[in-house]
C-alpha cells in the first residue's frame, strides 16, 4: 500500500510530462485538409525535412464537404484548399479565415498579377487567400468514338457535343457525363448560348435550364469524379470535367494501353477558369505552421513539382520555367493567350440564388 | 386457475384395473385374431448404431400397449417408426393389414402425442385441436363440432382461447391429447405421455388415460421408462433393451413370471439365488443353492439335471421367522442389517451367512412401536416353492 | 399468477436493491436520452432556424433582447417548403419504394438462405454464416464500387453475357433504378439473414413432425407452422433493412440514375451544396416521423399480443 502511494505522484508526474510532450508535439504539427491527389509524392516529406514540422494530411473530394466542416466550426485543420469562386469568397464573408502575415510570405510577389487581381475582388488586399493551382473546366473527349458517331471532321472543342440535341443524341450511346455541379453546368450552358456566363437575369437562367432539360435524356450521369475512370477505360466518350482530372484519365488510358485515347479540350464558346486557394481557418490550432507550409509551397521548385505531378497549372511565374516542357506547352494546362481570353471566372451568387439554382438543378437531374 | 388440472374421471374410479378383468378375451392368446399393428423384423440403424434390432411385434385392436425400457433402448425409435417419422432400415410395418412401411407420416391413419407435446405456440388451444381436421379439409361445422367434442372430453373448454404458453403443464398435456385424438385415429401413439408431469398429477392422469382409452376403444401404444406407469395402464408390456424386445406379456406375467434375469431385475426388486438343478420331483425341481442350502421350486419348463439356474423371488414373497420351520429347504439364516420404514410397508435387508444381502418387504400390520424386529436380530428367511421363478440365465 | 406475485414480493426492496434497480432501468434511459433524444432535439432545433452564412450556418433560436425580453424565433418555413414543393414528397415516396423493393428482395433471397443455414448440420452452419458475414469485413464503399465494375456497360456482367451470346449489345444496368435495387439487396442481405437465422434455429423441429403427424404435407407445414413462427424474425430483418435503406445515400449516388430522387441524396444536397442545414434538418425530422410511425404501430401490436397472454 505504502509503495503504491509513493508511486502515485511519480505516475502523475510522468502523465503530466507526457501531456506536455503532446502539447509540444502539437506545436510541431500542421493539419492539412486538401483534395485527393493534389500534392506531388514528395511535397510533404520535403516540407518536414525543411522545417521539422510534421504534416498530417486529410483528404476531401468536394468543396461542399470542406465547407460543411469549416462552417460547423472547430474542424481542427490548419490549412485548407477551397476553390476561390464561389467557395472561398463565401467563407471570407462568413469570416472563417484569419488574415495572413504577408511579411512571412516572401514568394507572394512572384504570383500571377491577373489571378491576384481576380482574387482581390472577393478578398480585398489579398489578405486571406493565396492561390495554389488553377485549371479550367472543359471537355474530356474520346476522339475516336466521337468521330465515329459524328463524322471525321466533327469539332471536338465545343459545348455543342453536349447541348446540341442532334449531336448529343448521337453520342448518348457512347456516353455523356456532366459534373454534378449547377454552377459549372449553368456557366457552360450560358456560354454555349452566347450569353454572359455570370448572368443573373432570370430569362437567361430560364433559357439555360431549358437547354439542359433538352439535353437531359442524353446524359448518362452527373458526377464529379466518376468520369475519370470511365473516360480512361472507354465507358464514356464525352465528359464535362476538370482539366487535370481529364489529363489524369488520359495518362491512365495510356498506361492501360487498350487503345483508348482521351483528349482535353477547352470549348471555343468559353469555359470556367477556377483557382484553388490556400487559407488558414480562424480556429486553426497551429497557424504558424500553416504559414510555414504556405511559404514552402510558394517556393518555385516545390510548386513546379506539384504541377508536374497533378497536371494543373500554378500561378507562380517563377515556377513556369521549371515545369516540364511537355506540360508547359500543353494548351490544356497552360492555354495560349487567345484561349485564355475566352476563360471566365464564375461570380458569386447570393445565397438565395444559389439555393434556387441548386433546387432547380435537382429537378433538372431528375427530369421533373 | 388450478382448478381444472386434476380431475380424474369419477365414473369407474378403481384401483389398478387388471387387464384380464377388463378384457375377458385376450386377443394375443387367440391364434385366429388378426393383429392391428404388425411389426415384422424391423431394424433401424443410425450409422453404426442399431436403435431397433430385428424387432417383430403384434399389437391388437383395443390394446393399451406399452414399450418399456431405459433411455436409449430403442423404444422411442420404434414408436417413431410406427408414426412414420423414421423409416426402417429393413423389415416391414403393417397397420390394419396395410403395408405402411414407406408411407409418409401425413398419410398414415395414426396420430401421436409428443413427449414435449409439440403444441403450436402461435395457435390457440382451439386452433391446435382443429389443425389436423383442417388438413383433412373437413367442413367448418364438422370441425367445430369435433373440436367441441374434444374440449368436452378433456374438460378444457374454458381454455380454448388460450395459447400454449398460458397453460400449465397438465393443461398442455390435455391439449396435446385432445389434438392427437381429434382426428379419431384408430391408433394413438404416446411418447412418454406423463413424463413431463409431476408425481401426483402423473398418478391421477394414469387412470384417466386408461379410462379414456377404454371409452374410445382406440388402440394405444405408449412409450415409457416408468415401470409403475406401464404396469398400471397397460394391457401388455414389451420390455426393451439395446434395440431388442426382451419380453412381451401382461403386467402380471411380466412381474410374476419374468422370462429372464434382465426382465426380472428391470421390473421391481428381486432377490436372485444362483444354483444348480440336482433333482426333479414332479412339477418341482430341487436346486443346490450357492448360499449352501437346498431350494425346492415350481418350474414351468422342464430342465435337465445339472442345469445352472437362477431363482428369482420378489421381496414381498419372502417370510421372516424367528425359528426355522422343519422341511429344511427354501430357507436362509441371517441378521437384520437395515430397516427402511415406508409407512405401509417396511423394507428389511438381511445379511446372510454367505454374505449375500436379501431384501424383503413386510406389510406393517401392527403399529411400528409394537414391531418385534430390530437391528442385528437373528432371523430366518423362508419362501414357498411357488413364490418365485426358475430362470436359466 | 400467484407464483409471480410471490416472486415480486420477495424482490421488493432493501435500499441496495432499489439502487441496482434504478441503475438497471436508468441506464437504458440515459443511453436513449444521450444518443437519441439529445441529437433529435438538436436536429429539431436546427430545423426551426433559418440558414445563415456564418459559423454555425443557421440562426439562433432565442435571443435576449433589451430589457429582459426573450425573443424566440421559430421558422416553420422549412416544413412548409417541404410540404409545398412536390420534389420532397416524390423523393420520400421513391425512397420508400426503393426500401420496400429492397426489403422484399432481401426477404425473398434471405429467407431460403437463412432456412438452409438453420437446417444445415451444426458444424457447417458456422462456415455458412462466415460466408455471409465475410464480405462485410471490407468497406461498404468498396463493395458498392465493386458493383460499378460488375454492372458497367463494359463490366463483368455485360462481358459475360456478350460472351455467352445471350445479348449482343451491353445491357444498361448501371445508373438505373435496377442497379440501386441490386446494390441495396446485396448490401443489406445479411441484416435480413442474421435475425431470420437466429429465429429459425430456435424453431422446435418436433413442431414440424407434429404437423406432419396431423396430416400436413411439407410445404403446408412450412406455410402453416414455420412461416408464422418465423414472423418475428421476418419483422426484425425487414426493419433492419427497410429503415436504413429509406435514408440510403451512397448506393443511389454511386449506382443510381441521376434522375432517381432519394431523400438521402436530397438531404445531402441541402446540407452540403445549399448549406441549408435547417431545411436538411427539417427533412430529417420528416423522415424520422415517417419511419417512427410504423415502428410505434408494431410496438403497439406486440404489446397487445403480450397483454393478451397474461
Amino acid at each position: 500500500m505504502a509503495g503504491q502511494i509513493k508511486k502515485t505522484p511519480r505516475l502523475l508526474l510522468s502523465l503530466f510530462l507526457l501531456a506536455l510532450g503532446t502539447i509540444a508535439q502539437a506545436e510541431d504539427r500542421v493539419h492539412i485538409y486538401n483534395w485527393n491527389d493534389y500534392f506531388a509524392e514528395d511535397t510533404l516529406s520535403g516540407f518536414q525535412e525543411r522545417t521539422g514540422i510534421r504534416p498530417v494530411l486529410d483528404l476531401y473530394d468536394s468543396n461542399e464537404v470542406l465547407e460543411a466542416k469549416l462552417l460547423a466550426g472547430a474542424s481542427g485543420y490548419d490549412l485548407v484548399f477551397p476553390t476561390a469562386h464561389p467557395f472561398a469568397a463565401r467563407h471570407i464573408k462568413a469570416g472563417i479565415y484569419q488574415p495572413l502575415d504577408r511579411s512571412k510570405l516572401p514568394g507572394l510577389d512572384q504570383l500571377d498579377p491577373a489571378i491576384m487581381a481576380s482574387l482581390a475582388r472577393v478578398d480585398p488586399g489579398n489578405a486571406h487567400l493565396v492561390p495554389y493551382l488553377w485549371g479550367t473546366t472543359g471537355l474530356g473527349v474520346n476522339p475516336d468514338k466521337v468521330r465515329a458517331a459524328l463524322g471525321e471532321d466533327a469539332p471536338l472543342d465545343t459545348w455543342a457535343l453536349i447541348f446540341d440535341p442532334e449531336q448529343a443524341s448521337k453520342l448518348a450511346g457512347c456516353g455523356i457525363s456532366l459534373l454534378d455541379d449547377p454552377t459549372e453546368v449553368f456557366a457552360a450552358a450560358l456560354a454555349y448560348l452566347g450569353k454572359d456566363p455570370n448572368s443573373q437575369a432570370p430569362e437567361d437562367l430560364e433559357a439555360a435550364a431549358e437547354l439542359i432539360k433538352a439535353a437531359r435524356p442524353h446524359i448518362r450521369y452527373f458526377h464529379s469524379s466518376q468520369y475519370i475512370s470511365d473516360l480512361a477505360n472507354g465507358a464514356t466518350c464525352v465528359a464535362h470535367g476538370y482539366s487535370g482530372d481529364v489529363l489524369q484519365a488520359r495518362e491512365r488510358a495510356k498506361e492501360a494501353d487498350k487503345g483508348v485515347a482521351v483528349v482535353y479540350r477547352i470549348p471555343r464558346e468559353g469555359a470556367v477558369l477556377w483557382t484553388d486557394v490556400m487559407a488558414i481557418p480562424k480556429d486553426a490550432p497551429n497557424p504558424e505552421s500553416a504559414q510555414a507550409l504556405i511559404a514552402y509551397l510558394l517556393d518555385p521548385s516545390v510548386i513546379a513539382d506539384v504541377s508536374d505531378y497533378v497536371y494543373y497549372a500554378n500561378p507562380n511565374q517563377a515556377a513556369t520555367p521549371l515545369i516540364e516542357a511537355e506540360l508547359r506547352d500543353d494548351p490544356g494546362i497552360y492555354p495560349p493567350s487567345e484561349v485564355r481570353a475566352r476563360l471566365f471566372t464564375p461570380d458569386e451568387r447570393s445565397e438565395r440564388e444559389m439555393r434556387h439554382l441548386n433546387r432547380l438543378w435537382t429537378r433538372l437531374k431528375s427530369n421533373r | 386457475m388450478d382448478t381444472l388440472e386434476v380431475q380424474p374421471l369419477n365414473e369407474s374410479r378403481r384401483l389398478v384395473p387388471s387387464p384380464s378383468d377388463r378384457r375377458p378375451l385376450e386377443p394375443w392368446q387367440d391364434p385366429k385374431a388378426a393383429p392391428y399393428v404388425r411389426i415384422e423384423r424391423v431394424t433401424k440403424q443410425f450409422g453404426d448404431v442399431y436403435a431397433v434390432d430385428d424387432v417383430s411385434l403384434n399389437i391388437f385392436q383395443g390394446e393399451f400397449f406399452s414399450l418399456l425400457g431405459s433411455s436409449g433402448c430403442g423404444k422411442s425409435t420404434l414408436l417413431r417408426l410406427l408414426a412414420g417419422l423414421e423409416y426402417p432400415t429393413s423389415g416391414r410395418i403393417y397397420i390394419d393389414g396395410v403395408d405402411v412401411t414407406d408411407v409418409p407420416p401425413y398419410s398414415r391413419p395414426v396420430n401421436m402425442m409428443f413427449q414435449s407435446y409439440a403444441l403450436f405456440p402461435h395457435m390457440t388451444v382451439e386452433q391446435n385441436i382443429e389443425f389436423g381436421l383442417k388438413q383433412d379439409r373437413l367442413p367448418r361445422r364438422e370441425r367445430a363440432e369435433r373440436v367441441g367434442e374434444m374440449l368436452d372430453l378433456l374438460r378444457i373448454t374454458e381454455l380454448r382461447k388460450r395459447r400454449p404458453d398460458q397453460l400449465s403443464g397438465g393443461q398442455r398435456q390435455r391439449v396435446a391429447l385432445a389434438r392427437s385424438l381429434a382426428k379419431h385415429p384408430k391408433l394413438l401413439l404416446l411418447d412418454e405421455p406423463l413424463g413431463a408431469l409431476d408425481k401426483r398429477l402423473r398418478e391421477n392422469t394414469q387412470f384417466e388415460l386408461v379410462n379414456l382409452q377404454e371409452r374410445l376403444g382406440i388402440t394405444f401404444v405408449t412409450v415409457t421408462h416408468d415401470q409403475e406407469e406401464a404396469m398400471t395402464m397397460s394391457s401388455r408390456i414389451a420390455v426393451m433393451d439395446a434395440g431388442q424386445i426382451m419380453q412381451v406379456d401382461t403386467p402380471t406375467a411380466i412381474y410374476e413370471f419374468p422370462n429372464g434375469r434382465f426382465v426380472a431385475e428391470f421390473i421391481g426388486s428381486v432377490n436372485l439365488f444362483e444354483g444348480k438343478i440336482v433333482e426333479i420331483q414332479g412339477d418341482d425341481v430341487l436346486i443346490e443353492a450357492q448360499f449352501g442350502g437346498l431350494m425346492q421350486m415350481r418350474s414351468l419348463q422342464p430342465h435337465p439335471i445339472g442345469t445352472p439356474v437362477v431363482v428369482a423371488i420378489r421381496p414381498e414373497k419372502l417370510r421372516l421367522c424367528q425359528t426355522p420351520s422343519d422341511d429344511g429347504v427354501n430357507r436362509l439364516q441371517g441378521v437384520v442389517e437395515d430397516i427402511a420404514y415406508l409407512g405401509d410397508v417396511s423394507i428389511y435387508r438381511i445379511r446372510t451367512g454367505g454374505g449375500t444381502l436379501v431384501e424383503m418387504t413386510l406389510t406393517n400390520i401392527q403399529p411400528r412401536t409394537e414391531q418385534a424386529l430390530t437391528w442385528e436380530q437373528e432371523v430366518w428367511v423362508e419362501w414357498s416353492p411357488t413364490s418365485g421363478v426358475v430362470l436359466t440365465e | 399468477m400467484t407464483r409471480l406475485s410471490k416472486r415480486s414480493k420477495r424482490l421488493r426492496p432493501s435500499g441496495e436493491h432499489r439502487l441496482s434497480r434504478l441503475i438497471n432501468i436508468g441506464l437504458p434511459y440515459l443511453w436513449l436520452g444521450l444518443f437519441f433524444l439529445l441529437p433529435f432535439a438538436i436536429v429539431l432545433r436546427i430545423s426551426l432556424a433559418e440558414p445563415l452564412l456564418a459559423q454555425p450556418p443557421y440562426t439562433a433560436l432565442w435571443e435576449w433582447a433589451e430589457q429582459g425580453i426573450l425573443q424566440i424565433r421559430l421558422n416553420l418555413g422549412n416544413f412548409q417548403l417541404i410540404r409545398e414543393d412536390d420534389i420532397y414528397l416524390a423523393a420520400l415516396l421513391n425512397s420508400l419504394w426503393v426500401a420496400l423493393v429492397g426489403t422484399l428482395g432481401c426477404l425473398l433471397l434471405g429467407y431460403p438462405m437463412a432456412y438452409a443455414i438453420a437446417t444445415a448440420p451444426e458444424r457447417r452452419r458456422i462456415l455458412l454464416l462466415m460466408l455471409i458475414i465475410l464480405p462485410f469485413w471490407t468497406s461498404f464503399l468498396i463493395r458498392v464500387y465493386a458493383w460499378i465494375g460488375i454492372l458497367n456497360a463494359n463490366g463483368l456482367l455485360n462481358n459475360f453475357l456478350l460472351w455467352l451470346g445471350v445479348i449482343d449489345t451491353p445491357l444498361k444496368i448501371l445508373h438505373t433504378q435496377t442497379a440501386v435495387y441490386i446494390g441495396v439487396i446485396y448490401s443489406y442481405l445479411p441484416f435480413m439473414i442474421l435475425p431470420l437465422y437466429a429465429n429459425l434455429t430456435r424453431l422446435d423441429p418436433t413442431l414440424l413432425e407434429a404437423a406432419a403427424d396431423l396430416g400436413c404435407r411439407p410445404w403446408r407445414a412450412f406455410t402453416r407452422v414455420t412461416l408464422p413462427l418465423s414472423l418475428p424474425g421476418i419483422v426484425a430483418g425487414s426493419m433492419l433493412v427497410f429503415i436504413p435503406v429509406v435514408g440510403e445515400f451512397v448506393i443511389p449516388d454511386l449506382l443510381g440514375s441521376p434522375g432517381s430522387l432519394m431523400i438521402g441524396k436530397l438531404m445531402w444536397t441541402e446540407f452540403f451544396a445549399n448549406k441549408d442545414w435547417p431545411l436538411a434538418s427539417a427533412l430529417a425530422i420528416v423522415l424520422l416521423a415517417v419511419l417512427v410511425v410504423p415502428f410505434v404501430l408494431m410496438q403497439r401490436l406486440q404489446q397487445d399480443d403480450e397483454d393478451g397472454r397474461t
